[in-house]
């Protein structure tokens, strides 16, 4: 099932950090949280972490990878990896967009 | 690994906000969550976090932890649909029934107003009744045996049910055609219509809340959330 970051609602950018998080390689939630403040600067709470990973894998973007261990690892589906490489591409031309403008002013 | 650096107490108060979400949510998440508070040092932000999630979790309807293309589902989401129809449809003959009788100046004494409002108590008391010989401390008392012995003390057949709910015909009557009361504000006579087919909504849901059919819905819906833990290889989400 693909679809658009867009459709988590609020818990779109949370959404989209673990993909980031997890193109690296499966990660279990500690390890993502981790990641995600290395990247953002902040930690997303843990409520909101499982929100997304819930949602996330509803969606088929991500499945949990068998595990014996309490900490379940998540690894990112190839429709994930196609909603991050669409996501990545909308903040590109965002990006490329502001930095044209900011040169002209 | 363990940074136990947070408040205890919030710590403490993060698991036990764990058992606020739903059902379904715990079976698939709770452990992982566990975990993942054992790790991460826990203060009170983080509750307040859990604590919003946990509503956000009860808001979605995953939180029914009903299987959606599961029969159960079906028959609820037929079951929601049919009580909103009969509502309408109710409401609706009840306007036409009372405009027909304004228009032939039929004038509704008091005594008829008594009489057609105290038709309503029988089937509440009915109601109530059959919810007080289910609860778990009349079944526990000396009389269970013969409460359970006439099951149409806890239960309402779907014909019994049906006859109840003719008798709010003539009460929805009524209420269309009676005059505005002076004590009614503006925003109270606007209101009228949506809290009309508030009253058919919830007269109607508690009368089938105690019916067979209902209770067999329950049966399905509440198997399924004390199904067994099973942590399969591969969980496509906590959809059952």
């Amino acid at each position: 099932m693909s679809g658009s970051l867009n459709s988590l609602g609020r818990f779109s950018e949370a959404g989209f950090n673990i993909l980031v998080a997890l193109a690296e390689g499966p990660k279990h939630g500690y390890a993502m949280m981790q990641d995600i403040e290395q990247m953002t600067g902040s930690r997303p709470g843990p409520g909101t972490l499982y929100a997304a990973i819930s949602r996330l894998e509803q969606r088929r973007w991500i499945e949990p990878v068998a595990s014996t261990d309490r900490r379940r690892p998540y690894r990112l589906m190839p429709d994930g990896r196609k909603v991050l490489r669409a996501r990545l591409a909308a903040l590109q031309e965002v990006s490329r967009i502001a930095k044209a403008r900011l040169a002209n002013a | 690994m363990s940074a136990h650096t947070g408040s205890d107490r919030a710590r403490r108060a993060a698991i036990r906000l764990l058992r606020w979400y739903p059902r379904p949510w715990r079976m698939r998440y709770e452990r992982e969550m566990l975990a993942l508070l054992d790790d991460i040092p826990v203060g009170w932000r983080q509750v307040g976090n859990i604590a919003g999630t946990a509503v956000r979790e009860w808001l979605s309807p995953r939180a029914l932890g009903w299987p959606a293309r599961s029969a159960a589902g079906r028959l609820q989401t037929v079951r929601t649909l049919t009580f909103l129809i009969y509502a309408f449809t109710l409401d609706g003959i009840a306007r036409i029934v009372a405009a027909r009788l304004i228009a032939a100046d039929f004038t509704i004494s008091d005594a008829l107003d008594t009489w057609i409002a105290s038709l309503m108590f029988a089937p509440t008391v009915r109601v109530l009744t059959a919810s007080v010989f289910k609860m778990k401390r009349v079944q526990r008392s000396r009389w269970a045996g013969t409460i359970n012995r006439h099951r149409w003390l806890q239960f309402l057949s779907d014909w019994e049910v049906v006859a109840w709910l003719l008798l709010f015909m003539p009460f929805m009557v009524l209420r269309h055609a009676e005059p505005r009361p002076s004590y009614a504000t503006d925003t109270m006579w606007a209101l009228r219509p949506y809290m009309d087919i508030y009253l058919v909504w919830m007269f109607t849901n508690l009368l089938v809340q105690r019916t067979s059919l209902y209770v067999r819905i329950r049966r399905v819906q509440f198997a399924f959330m004390n199904r067994p833990k099973v942590w399969p290889a591969r969980t496509p989400g906590y959809w059952p």
